[in-house]
């Protein structure tokens, strides 16, 4: 065993020298402060998180992505390139180590919120190293796209990508800079469940030039049963009070478009509440609808110029949220755009 | 004769209301005891005594003259054994092992062939064979009674302790359960200390009767002198008749006083 | 009936029933070898299937080499080779281990209570274990190293704390076994909803730590874990055994008949206590809940082979076994490649099966 081992390195030591290295070793320190080594360029890699497999097949590595989990294929039409073989587990939870390691990969990329000690435990055997970095981080975009262009050799795209993120939210810097606020309440799919700071959804809405009418909650001193940051209990009294300038609900729904007669019924059932149209906001015809899933586009950037829209439309006429969008699906993604990702009833229904 | 088992002056309780006071009886080899009084005169409690399951709180119980509280729980078990007046049926064990366990005390991980042959030989005797290898909740009271009482019997002890064996049984399952008792007694010299309400069983059983009432002894001796009109009326509250039909002591209630 | 004499029968009568016994015994262990085998078989079996491609001659190859320890080399494809030793045997074994363990605890919980509902499951200690982990995870010491046993331990003594909770309200108090089963499961909600209630506050990365234990799952467990559940069962198995003969007594002749028995019932409950609450608070602590195989094991030991302890503790744990195994191989295979948490798979067998329990028999455990 030892000899054996001695003999590899050995081996390795004299290909070195002779420079017949095989590939470039370099180390990573990865979200969740482990030092990785990784040999560049990634071929094969197996990722979990939609986020980031959204973001290797913006910079045309998905083809070296040779495993997702089950969750990032719930919209099978949304990823033709993966059949359900190439399927390694539920989720970040629950990985399926075996369907890794038949794959080969030569990396797992795992977000901080899954199990990456167990799969790095399991994995070591395999000599296949696990990297966490967590794509649903919405403020480590351009950090996270960078660090992806390097492991998969497609710097070029990564920063044309991380060009477009940022060419947009310099945009809503620029012209947001001196505007007067305005108030929004974000809704989740579920009623009276409202997102605080920590939450993308949150850093969305401040992206677009809104005030989270929420915003000021600090979720820490919150008792446990109003839920987290990313779900957040109001009382309908509550967001009265707030005054929101403009109500958004998001709608579950995936790729494809949401039918107008889905659409037409999550309208009815938010305008008939009363602490909506029984509010100026409600009563102005200030209540959007949006598709939880095209809003949340690289990073939200599309979603946040959504917003942005919505609140200051003389500051963007000449801006178009939906083709924003459609670049993100149509380049970045290589899907055709199916459209309609936002609704809004007429006022007095 | 000398005394075998001897209760000394047995306390039990604390406060204005002692559940015993100051019991005394003694008892020789195979000599059978029938323990009445009214329900709460605190015949159970004596009976736990005698097993050592409770403790007096002044007073011992003396065996061949030693404090069984001074035995080893498993030297205790192999000169006293006890009939309960019912068992657990929440996990029914059948006939055979449930009355194998009496061989607890003289046995190590598992029962020997000697152990399972007493056992063999006492449930033919008690005319259980038939019903050896069928759980206990299966079984009648009756039935029931009889593999408790050959557990006990399977102990292969010196003293029985019986604590109202055949309150739940019909007559035909009291005279036969009372019947074993005695001829065992006479037998193999047991003494049996035997808890009963049914005051013709008792009279008609047992050597000699201790009375108890409110936790003391109001009358001890054969049962003629203990079970008088007046005693049964003080002790119980009831106008009895006493009179024998063919030499069998017979009690009738005709009134409450 | 015939109330004549009794006497008189000859010492040494036979009718053959002792005989019967014998024989009856033989057949125990028989069935208890038999199940043995084919419990080694099932492994080896359910071993050799999954993802990756690997033969039974691998697997014999492997196994001979490491109890071996290495003198006789295996020629497997080395790929091969870490897929069975690393991924799929650990979590072969730590399936027939903690199935065991689980089903061991069961056994013995309900032998000293009397009462058949009574599992680690039912009293709460698996709902104490995940949510001292949730604690441990949430204020805990993060992700050093020392955290990696910090969780498994805080799960530990939360399971201790309420075994003991329980255990010693239903004797200082003198409540009967079906109280205790009440109080068990008024502190499984109580200990599922501060589970719950503590979810609420995690962040997104001690949520998913915290949900993970919350179903019992056999994904990613390494030979450590085995190492530590395995050794505890080992230990506590042959002490148990070696009271199997009064546990008979307790569970059939009641407390007062044990004890003129001459056995320590004291003694007796308090390592019943010690050794199910051990064994079952190891496992689920590295494993999270797995409900019901606590329940499930002994129940149906008990159908098959009586309830003589000495057969059934040992078979118990085999019955307890073979079912986790099964249930995690089901978990594994039938959505593959989504792996389902083998807490979720004998949930679907358990929960029915707790109910027929309750309505079926009612009357004997709620008298």
């Amino acid at each position: 065993m030892k000899i054996t081992q001695l003999a590899l390195w050995l081996g390795l030591a004299l290909a070195s020298a002779i420079g017949l290295a095989p590939a470039a070793a370099e180390t990573f320190t990865d979200d969740a402060g482990r030092k990785v080594e990784l040999e560049l360029p990634i071929k094969r890699a197996v990722i979990f998180n939609r986020y980031a497999v959204e973001f290797a097949r913006a910079i045309g590595a998905i083809d070296k992505v040779v495993g997702v989990d089950a969750s990032t294929m719930r919209d099978p039409t949304y990823w033709p390139q993966f059949k359900d073989s190439d399927i390694v587990g539920q989720g970040q939870t629950q990985p399926n180590y075996e369907a890794i390691v038949a794959l080969k990969p030569d990396v797992v990329i795992i977000p901080r919120n899954g199990v990456y000690e167990e799969a790095a435990r399991q994995l070591e055997a395999f000599g296949i190293p696990v990297l966490v970095v967590t794509a649903w981080d919405t403020l480590q975009h351009v950090e996270n796209v960078t660090l992806f262009g390097k492991l998969f050799d497609s710097t070029e795209k990564a920063d044309a990508l991380n060009a477009y993120y940022t060419r947009y939210m310099d945009l809503l810097a620029e012209r947001l800079k001196d505007v007067e606020r305005k108030k929004v309440y974000l809704e989740e799919v579920r009623d009276l469940v409202t997102v605080t700071p920590g939450s993308g959804w949150h850093d969305m809405i401040e992206a677009g030039g809104g005030i989270n009418v929420f915003g000021d909650i600090d979720i820490k001193k919150q008792p446990s049963s109003r839920g987290n940051e990313n779900s957040f209990t109001v009382d309908p009294e509550e967001i009265i009070a707030r005054k929101p300038d403009l109500v958004i609900k998001l709608q579950p729904g995936s790729y494809q478009t949401i039918p107008e007669a889905k659409f037409a019924d999550s309208w009815k059932a938010i305008v008939a509440r009363e602490e909506i149209s029984g509010a100026p906001v409600g009563a102005g015809g200030n209540v959007r609808l949006i598709n939880y899933y095209l809003a949340g586009g690289s990073s939200k950037v599309t979603g946040a110029l959504q917003v942005a829209k919505w609140l200051y439309p003389d500051r963007f006429a000449d801006i178009d949220p939906e083709a924003a969008m459609k670049e993100w699906i149509e380049i970045y993604q290589g899907l055709p755009f199916q459209g309609g990702m936002t609704y809004q009833g007429s006022a007095s229904n | 004769m000398s005394d075998y088992l001897s209760v000394d002056k047995v306390s039990f309780g604390y406060g204005s209301r002692p559940v015993l006071r100051e019991v005394s009886v003694a008892l020789s080899k195979g000599h059978i005891l029938g323990l009445i009084g009214p329900n709460g005169a605190g015949k159970s409690t004596l009976v736990r005594i005698v097993l050592g399951l409770s403790s007096p709180s002044s007073g011992r119980v003396l065996l061949d003259g030693k404090d069984i509280r001074d035995l080893t729980p498993k030297a205790r078990a192999r000169r006293i054994a006890y009939v309960p007046q019912s068992s657990p049926l929440s996990f029914p064990a059948t006939v055979f092992e449930t009355c194998l366990l009496g061989r607890t005390p003289h046995m190590g991980a598992s029962p020997s062939a000697n152990d399972l042959a007493v056992v063999e030989e006492l449930l033919c005797r008690l005319r259980l064979e038939d019903f050896a290898f069928r759980p206990m909740s299966e079984l009648s009271g009756g039935e029931r009674q009889r593999v408790m009482l050959a557990r006990a019997l399977a102990q292969e002890t010196d003293v029985l302790v019986l604590d109202e064996p055949t309150s739940a049984l019909d007559i035909g399952n009291q005279l036969f359960t009372l019947r074993v008792v005695s001829e065992i007694a006479r037998e193999r010299g047991v003494t049996a200390l035997v808890a009963i309400h049914d005051l013709s069983l008792a009279a008609r059983f047992s050597d000699s009767l201790l009375l108890l009432d409110k936790g003391v002894v109001v009358g001890h001796g054969n049962w003629q002198s203990t079970l008088t009109e007046t005693t049964v009326r003080d002790v119980y509250g009831v106008n009895v008749e006493i009179g024998l039909l063919r030499d069998i002591p017979v009690f009738a209630p005709h009134e409450l006083t | 009936m015939d109330i004549a004499t009794t006497a008189g029968l000859a010492r040494g009568h036979s009718s053959g029933i002792a005989n019967r016994y014998r024989q009856a015994g033989y057949w125990r262990l028989a069935i208890i070898l038999g199940s043995l085998l084919a419990l080694v078989v099932v492994a080896g079996s359910v071993a050799i299937v999954g993802i990756a491609e690997t033969g039974l001659t691998a697997l014999l190859a492997i196994v001979v080499e490491k109890v071996s320890f290495g003198y006789i080399v295996a020629d497997v494809d080395p790929q091969q080779a870490r897929v069975l030793l690393h991924l799929r045997l650990p979590r072969v074994v730590m399936a027939i281990v903690a199935g065991g363990s689980l089903a061991f605890a069961g056994v013995l919980m309900q032998a000293i209570t009397r009462n058949p509902l009574v599992s680690p499951y039912t009293i709460g200690v698996s709902s104490a274990a995940a949510f001292g982990a949730s604690i441990a995870i949430m204020f805990g010491v993060g992700f050093s190293a020392a955290g990696l046993y910090f969780v498994p331990l805080t799960a530990f003594l939360f399971a201790l704390g309420c075994a003991v909770l329980v255990f010693s309200m239903a004797w200082l108090r003198g409540m009967g076994a079906q109280t205790m089963v009440l109080t068990g499961i008024a502190l499984m909600y109580l200990f599922s909803a501060m589970t719950a209630a503590v979810q609420f506050v995690a962040t997104q990365e001690q949520l998913a730590r915290v949900v993970h234990w919350t179903f019992g799952s056999l994904n990613g467990i390494g030979w450590d874990a085995v190492a530590v559940a395995g050794m505890a069962l080992l230990v506590a198995l042959p002490l148990a055994q070696s009271k199997a003969w009064q546990f008979n007594a307790l569970t059939s002749a009641g407390d007062d008949v044990s004890r003129s028995l001459g056995i320590n019932v004291a003694l007796l409950r308090g390592l019943a206590v010690v050794l199910s609450v051990v064994v079952s608070a190891v496992v689920i602590s590295f494993t999270g809940v797995i409900g019901f195989v606590g329940l499930i094991g002994p129940h149906v030991a008990r159908l098959m082979i009586g309830s003589d302890h000495r057969y059934l503790i040992p078979f118990s744990a085999i019955c307890g076994a073979m079912l986790l195994l099964l249930a995690d191989t089901v978990g594994r295979m039938a959505f593959s490649p989504t792996v389902i948490p083998v807490g979720i798979v004998v949930a679907f067998v358990g929960v029915p099966l707790f109910l027929h329990l309750i309505l079926s028999r009612r009357s004997e455990y709620f008298s």
